[in-house]
């Protein structure tokens, strides 16, 4: 009983496994996996949260006197300062304008550094004046595009590669 | 001062038992002590006092003997050490190549300490930075969005 | 059915090298078809690995002393509960252990990250592939489990039975959560090689990790405490931890771990330190492939050792193709792992946590140069050595005490600047409170500078956490008008890392006090005949009676000693010699304990003089190790406090925002 027994168990235990590891190639059609699911959006959105929990923090240790106002007022304006770049680059902001004014960027203008206007070759990852990531920039006009768009919004180069 | 510093920090690791007693020894303090630097002959997994073994309990009678004849502790350590060898020892002595185990750990310290002070000074940024003049560049609006943001997150 | 486990271990095998395979195509054509063929290959391996598992526990259990192993570690006497234990008893059980656990691992991960960190998974699978074939290939080829004795022998073997010595109740959790430490480990170094490949090397790794890396680090943390627990109870020399080397292994790891928990908070806050923690990660990671190393080679003096096997050289070339691996890819990726960020101040939480961060890997590298150094002397000058806890004790003992004042200093500094202002209010309690108690120490006589140093030290720190506490509290009162307990509950909540790692400070402390406890130790060696007493200090121990007593499976001479002080009876100790007769007749002392909240009363007996009719004993005092055991608990709690999810992060998480 038992010498059948085990080769018979191994046997479907092989055949399951083999055909739970095999069956995704049993469809023809390539299996998206979502590849690149907001990675500088999501890296920013992070350090974005970071900092309000850091503001957080400096607050209630002010409250309880664990630092004085003068330590709170600069740690805050510096965090503050952190958490409006990160703002900005989210939201694709040129540094020179003001939130309160900001006018349609030109789009017949060269690719710029969305953080310090500097001009950037086409399809960079780093900006070569201030050293930021380029990553969620179209790789044609510089523009920030929005993390799953398949195309520019600002000059329509397509983005999925 | 470096020099000074280290020797200081040295010293600290080369003294004895800082958790030992200060007053001078009784005769049992020192068979404690010995037991304990000795290890036990017959599979050198720990020092006699805590171990379980004829080897250990002949190496314990041999100590008192030995302290009753009037021997010091050097000498009786001196004596297990050309019978078994360097390895009845429970910790290497500070001589010769051995020194190197003790200098090593405050050497660690010391140097880690200074590379640390060296890293946090080479990165650090400039006294007071204006940080102020900075935020100038966004408008009050743009803070207070922010600050809406901050609250509604509520973190 | 042992063919079972076999050839589900070899089918794992195969199903790994395919997964591995599968992944590599994968991360060359980018066909998600390869992506999600190798997760489940590898989900498929670990689950041959785990049936694997539990066909050797099915033999232990059935004691088929057919299989070779099942002979060795168990016998049919042996109590079922311990049965079970024989599956960690030996090396070859061990590795499938090891693989079982990296197994459970490898499923929790590919799970828990189905619709994140896509474009690390692939690389975390990787390396999680190349560790488990490792671990299969010697487990296979080495170290089988399922090896059958020959025919020949079968029927007269009954199974040598479970050492005496590791029939214990801890026994059965100590090696299980050394285990799920070491292995644990494995993940956030996968996912710190994944960011370093894909070149993410934004906190996003770091938080992705941050559980994985505080669960290992705890079960590791409760494995060697539990493993002090078991020496103090069950090996009979009063103390819970020797600096053997098999011991300086699990605490390597779990030092440059500690390092990266604390470390990595910087790169959360400020996105900096990111070069280090990857190597902290990776270094502790290969601490740990090292400790399992140093276990299995024998190459290394120790009470835990298995046999020396020829493992040895297979584990030091994975070591050190990990260690190679590593450096290239630290050295490939260096310029983008710089920091733009900035210090502000020498008086700062950051740098704070640099110093520590130093501390901790300087006390590693000191028990490391410690623990290699016979080997080393042996190399040099051939001459075997030994380098034992007076040693260790010696070098340690002050670095710990540092590390004591860096926990105290640490939380009072504040964020990125401390004034003079802040550091005079923050300063002034604690370090009058350990003034205070350093000069109350003196006057109560105790004149030894380590334990006093010790002693107001650990006041400084506690002072600084109740302050803390206590203005935290103040603080959440007037600003939300709760109770006092909501305020310290939602408090808490707000902050879990902060206040559960204020905890987890709260059991070191309490370790501290049961380590300085330990210089205070008083013993005896004594031989009564029944009816005689001994002092130690105020107590009097009487031997009562003696006698032995045959169990089913040993032969015990046990002692009655009645423990009295100022002439009431506090309790009375029965320690017991037994003989095993089913283990070759091997001795084994069963300690007697008497534990009071501050002292415990512990005997040992150590033989029966028959002509005198008198009996070897050993006692001894142990004041405040109850505080060891103690602090451990509160460091689970502080840990498990520092995990939980807090509100706000599971409402963030909705929002996709944590």
């Amino acid at each position: 009983m038992d010498t059948y027994l085990a080769p018979i168990l191994l046997f479907l235990v092989f055949a399951g496994a083999a055909y739970y590891v095999l069956s995704p190639f049993l469809s023809k059609k390539v299996v998206a996996v979502g590849e690149e699911e907001a990675t500088y959006t999501s890296a920013l959105e992070l350090r974005k949260v970071s900092l309000y929990k850091q503001i957080k923090e400096a607050e209630f240790e002010r409250e309880m006197g664990l630092i004085d106002d003068e330590d709170f007022q600069r740690t805050r304006t510096d965090l503050v300062t952190e958490v409006a770049d990160v703002v900005r680059q989210l939201e694709g902001l040129p540094q020179e304008q003001n939130v309160t004014t900001a006018t349609k960027p030109d789009d017949t203008q060269s690719p710029a550094c969305p953080k310090c206007q500097a001009p950037i070759e086409p399809g960079a990852r780093f900006c070569t004046q201030c050293g930021s990531e380029l990553a969620n920039t179209c790789p044609q006009c510089g523009k920030a595009v929005s993390e799953g768009d398949r195309f520019c919004t600002a000059c329509g180069r397509g983005l999925l590669n | 001062m470096m020099k000074r510093a280290f020797l200081s920090i040295a010293l600290i690791f080369l003294a004895g038992h800082l958790w030992g007693q200060s007053d001078p020894m009784g005769k049992d303090a020192l068979q404690r002590e010995l037991e304990y630097e000795i290890m036990a002959p017959c599979c050198y997994g720990g020092p006699v006092a805590d171990h379980d073994s004829d080897a250990a309990q002949k190496v314990k009678e041999q100590i008192a003997r030995l302290l009753a004849e009037g021997k010091t502790k050097e000498e009786i350590l001196d004596m297990y050490v050309a019978i078994y060898g360097e390895q009845i020892l429970a910790r290497p002595r500070a001589q010769g190549f051995n020194l190197l185990a003790y200098i090593m750990p405050p050497t660690i310290l010391l140097v880690g300490g200074l590379l640390v002070v060296y890293f946090v000074s080479r990165i650090k940024a400039p006294a007071s930075e204006p940080s102020s003049v900075e935020s100038t560049s966004y408008s009050d609006e743009f803070f207070k969005k922010i600050e809406k943001e901050m609250q509604e997150l509520n973190i | 059915m042992a063919l079972l486990g076999s050839t589900t271990l070899q089918l794992s095998l195969a199903f790994c090298g395919l997964a591995f395979v599968l992944n590599a195509m994968y991360l060359a054509n980018r066909d998600g078809r390869f992506f999600v063929g190798a997760q489940r290959g590898l989900i498929a391996s670990s689950l041959l690995i785990l049936i694997a598992t539990f066909s050797l526990v099915h033999q232990l259990m059935v004691s088929n002393f057919s299989v070779e192993y099942v002979a060795r570690y168990s016998s049919a006497a042996t109590p079922t509960m311990y049965k079970f234990a024989g599956l960690w008893a030996g090396m070859e059980g061990s590795l499938l252990f090891w693989l079982a656990i990296l197994g459970i691992y490898v499923i929790l991960v590919n799970y828990l990250n189905r619709a994140r960190n896509r474009s690390l998974m692939p690389i975390v699978n990787v390396v999680m592939a190349i560790v488990m074939l490792f671990f299969l290939m010697v487990t296979i080829f080495f170290e089988n489990p399922f090896t059958m004795l020959p025919e020949g022998i079968r029927m007269q073997v009954r199974g040598m039975g479970l050492n005496p010595l590791l029939q214990h109740p801890v026994m059965l959790i100590h090696p299980p959560m050394l285990y799920l430490g070491y292995v644990g480990f494995v993940v956030p170094f996968a996912f710190a090689v994944a960011a370093l490949t894909t070149r993410r090397l934004d906190a996003t790794w770091v938080r992705s990790t941050r559980r994985w890396t505080l669960l290992p680090w705890l079960f590791l943390a409760i494995g060697i405490i539990l493993g002090g627990r078991w020496a103090y109870v069950e090996l009979g020399w009063g103390g819970y931890w020797a600096w053997d080397p098999v011991e300086n292994a699990s605490f390597l790891p779990w030092l440059t771990g500690t390092a990266y928990l604390h470390s990595v908070i910087i790169q959360e806050k400020k996105n900096m330190l990111r070069l280090w923690n990857v190597i902290l990660i990776m270094a502790t990671f290969t601490l740990t492939i090292f400790g399992t190393y140093l276990t299995r080679s024998g190459i290394l003096s120790s009470v835990h050792a298995f046999a020396g096997t020829e493992l040895g050289i297979w584990f030091f070339g994975f070591v050190m193709l990990i260690i190679v691996a590593c450096v290239i890819l630290v050295l490939m990726r260096k310029d983008e792992l710089a920091s733009r960020n900035r210090l502000e101040s020498f008086t700062s939480r950051e740098s704070g946590f640099l110093f520590n961060n130093m501390i901790f890997v300087a006390l590693a590298l000191a028990v490391l140069w410690g623990t290699m150094f016979p080997i080393l002397s042996e190399a040099v000058r051939g001459t075997k050595i030994t380098v034992g806890s007076p040693y260790f004790d010696r070098i340690t003992t002050p670095i710990g005490l540092i590390l004591l004042l860096m926990i105290g200093i640490g939380p009072l500094l504040a964020w990125r600047r401390t004034s003079i202002g802040t550091m005079r209010r923050n300063f002034t309690l604690p370090m009058g409170a350990a003034i205070v108690v350093a000069a109350v120490c003196m006057l109560l006589g105790i004149h030894r500078i380590y334990p006093v140093l010790a002693i107001a030290l650990v006041a400084f720190v506690l002072t600084g956490i109740v302050v803390e506490v206590v203005r935290g509290i103040g603080a959440r009162r007037r600003t939300s008008g709760e109770s006092s307990l909501r305020a310290f509950l939602n408090m808490v909540d707000k902050n879990r890392s902060r206040y559960g790692g204020a905890i987890v400070h709260l059991g070191v402390l309490l370790m501290f006090v049961g380590f300085v406890g330990k210089a205070f130790t008083v013993e005896q060696d004594t031989t009564l005949r029944t009816g005689e007493s001994t002092h130690l200090q105020d107590y009097v121990f009487t031997l009562e009676k003696h006698y032995t007593v045959e169990r089913s499976n040993h032969t015990a001479l046990i002692a009655d000693i009645a423990v009295s002080r100022a002439d009431k009876l506090v309790t009375v100790l029965k320690p017991e010699k037994r003989v095993y007769t089913d283990q070759n007749n091997q001795p084994n002392s069963e300690v007697a304990i008497y534990s009071k909240p501050l002292e415990d009363l512990y005997a040992l007996v150590g033989g029966e003089n028959p002509e005198s009719g008198s009996v070897v004993l050993k006692i001894m005092i142990n004041p405040l190790v109850q505080m060891v055991w103690l602090g451990g608990i509160i460091l689970t709690i502080g840990t498990i406090v520092a995990i939980w999810p807090s509100r706000t992060d599971r409402r963030l998480r909705e929002k996709r925002l944590a």
